[in-house]
């Protein structure tokens, strides 16, 4: 007898995907699939299914322990707390549209760390077990407090790695600032919301020409490298794609992370439209896409990539490299990451911190300084995998996809949303239906982009396994 | 809005009420209605081939769940304990 543990799913393009439990996949025409149904493979079929570890007779423990270490690469494994979000301020210069946070004013009192707090934080940061430390300063506006930035990372210096990102709208440089940027093991995260007159209505308003020159500024002291750029779009008015791909060639950026509006914070209350604006998302992001396809087979000497979509692709093909925690399974929540706010309560994520501030749900998990792994953080953790799932156990893409309670919870206030009614499946499905599109298309121009995108030497190739 | 009346040809009833059930949730914009010997999709996004696709690859799907349950469990069962 032989376990065929395939899922299936019929491709736009006529034939249909079959995906193993592991992540290995293959694109069968209709003729297979009829044989499957009716129980009449050839011996041409066995041994395909056979030599590609999708049918492993019940008896060949070996081939059985082989699937099963695939499948096991495929789970996250959240070890020691190594990833801290810390946001010293709530404080923040601008009030832009859909600022994710219920930020400050910049004048308030009560909305920085403590001195008290400030100790508690250096306090974990000595606790912890890991020999690598990753560190992000979100706020508010961090930068508004270098003092307080420059304490955490001094504190850190005992590590054998350490990298810090602080998220910042680039409007406050000054002497402190610089310094801080100047750190080699420092990188700037800023938002660009496409081309800059997007992003002066969105965002900066008529402070947009001090935000254009100090991120010129920080490029041209540091190069591109260190500086990443966000765009966040709105589905239902958004940029010109070609602008918004100028704007950010223009400054020597090739990575453009597009990401819809949040529905959470600010942005739920003035946003509200963007709750199902998942066609038009999906739609936009198609087309930029093949946009950046079609420009990068044009001029090959750089490579244009949309990061989430470049995460799905390698979280496809690279098991286990990947660690974008927006995108895994299973998700644990405040195990190898954890958020301290401005007042030191803790968070399992950024966005559970927004739906707090915003009164939808107390996702707190305590006070910095006190241990966080009580009841709300184990109940949290019991529902963070897709693998339980009964329409993620039967879907096609549950290797590569993820699991996110807090949008859930954001969205509709129960974690007992039918999956395939959630806004995160949707996405999900919709996005790896078009990566599978896109793996199959036999467009040089196509192969070309995944091929940078994977990371491969060969300038085009054919990247998923064919069987009529 | 097109139309696809598919024989369901000797398929279990349990798969076939199953793959009814999930293909209109995994496929937007499809309405599935199962008989007694046929399956009718419907649908204003897709011809009828397609939808005729995307029924024996939803079948299919719910056949190899059904065979493979037990050691699909096992594995997963002793890589999370």
């Amino acid at each position: 007898m032989n376990f065929v543990p395939l899922r299936t799913r019929a491709l736009a393009s006529g034939q249909t995907l079959h995906v193993s439990d592991a992540g290995q996949f293959f694109a069968g025409s209709d003729a297979f699939v009829s044989r499957a149904l009716g129980d009449q493979l050839s011996l041409d079929d066995m041994a395909f299914l056979e030599r590609h570890g999708h049918s492993i007779r019940t008896e060949d423990r070996l081939g059985i322990a082989a699937h099963a270490y695939n499948v096991a690469k495929r789970l996250t494994r959240a070890d020691e707390l190594d990833y801290l979000i810390l946001v010293p301020t709530l404080r923040c210069n601008l009030s832009c549209s859909y600022c994710q946070v219920s930020r400050a004013a910049i004048s308030h009192k009560g909305f920085d760390w403590t001195e008290e707090c400030l100790a508690k934080v250096l306090h974990l940061i000595d606790q912890l077990s890991t020999s690598r430390i990753k560190v992000e300063f979100q706020g508010g506006e961090p930068t508004l407090r270098p003092d307080l930035i420059e304490s955490v990372i001094e504190r850190c210096g005992r590590f054998d790695e350490a990298q810090f990102v602080i998220c910042t709208n680039l409007h406050v440089l000054g002497a402190a600032q610089w310094q801080l940027f100047d750190r080699p093991n420092l990188y700037i995260s800023t938002s660009l919301d496409g081309d800059m007159v997007t992003h002066a209505r969105q965002r900066t308003g008529t402070e947009t020409g001090l935000f254009e020159a100090n991120l010129r500024a920080v490029i041209e002291r540091y190069g591109p490298s260190k500086v990443s750029a966000l765009p966040t779009i709105d589905p239902n008015d958004p940029p010109d794609i070609d602008n918004v791909i100028d704007t950010y060639t223009g400054l020597g950026l090739t990575s453009i992370f597009l990401r819809p509006i949040n529905y959470q914070g600010f942005a739920r209350k003035r946003h509200s439209d963007s709750r199902n604006a998942h066609t038009g998302w999906t739609n936009y992001h198609r087309s930029f896409v093949k946009r950046l396809i079609e420009r990068n087979w044009r001029d090959r000497s750089q490579v244009l990539d949309e990061t989430y979509l470049s995460i799905c692709l390698r979280r496809i093909f690279h098991p286990g490299a990947e660690r974008h925690v927006d995108l895994r399974n299973p998700n644990p929540m405040a195990v190898d990451y954890l958020v301290v706010d401005y007042d030191g309560r803790l968070y399992p994520t950024d966005e559970a911190r927004m739906l707090s501030r915003s009164g939808v749900i107390d996702l707190s998990l305590g006070e910095v300084g006190q241990d966080w792994r009580g009841e709300k953080w184990r109940q949290l953790n019991a529902h963070a995998t897709n693998q339980f799932d009964e329409a993620c156990s039967r879907c096609t893409y549950q290797p590569f996809c993820g699991r996110d309670i807090v949008d859930d919870l954001a969205r509709y206030g129960t974690l007992d949303v039918p999956r395939t009614d959630t806004a995160f499946c949707q996405r999900h499905l919709s996005l790896f239906d078009f990566i599978f599109e896109l793996i199959y298309d036999e467009d040089p121009a196509t192969r070309y982009s995944l091929c940078r995108w994977l990371r491969l030497d060969a300038e085009t190739m054919p990247l998923g396994e064919l069987h009529s | 809005m097109t139309q696809a009346i598919v024989d369901l040809e000797g398929a279990s009833k349990s798969s076939a009420t199953l793959a009814a059930t999930w293909m209109g949730r995994f496929y937007p914009g499809i309405e599935v209605e199962l008989g007694q010997q046929s399956v009718t999709i419907r649908s204003a996004y897709h011809g009828a081939q397609q939808l005729g696709r995307m029924w024996r690859a939803a079948l299919l799907n719910e056949q190899l769940l059904e065979s493979s349950a037990n050691p699909r469990h096992s594995i997963l069962e002793a890589l999370l304990k």
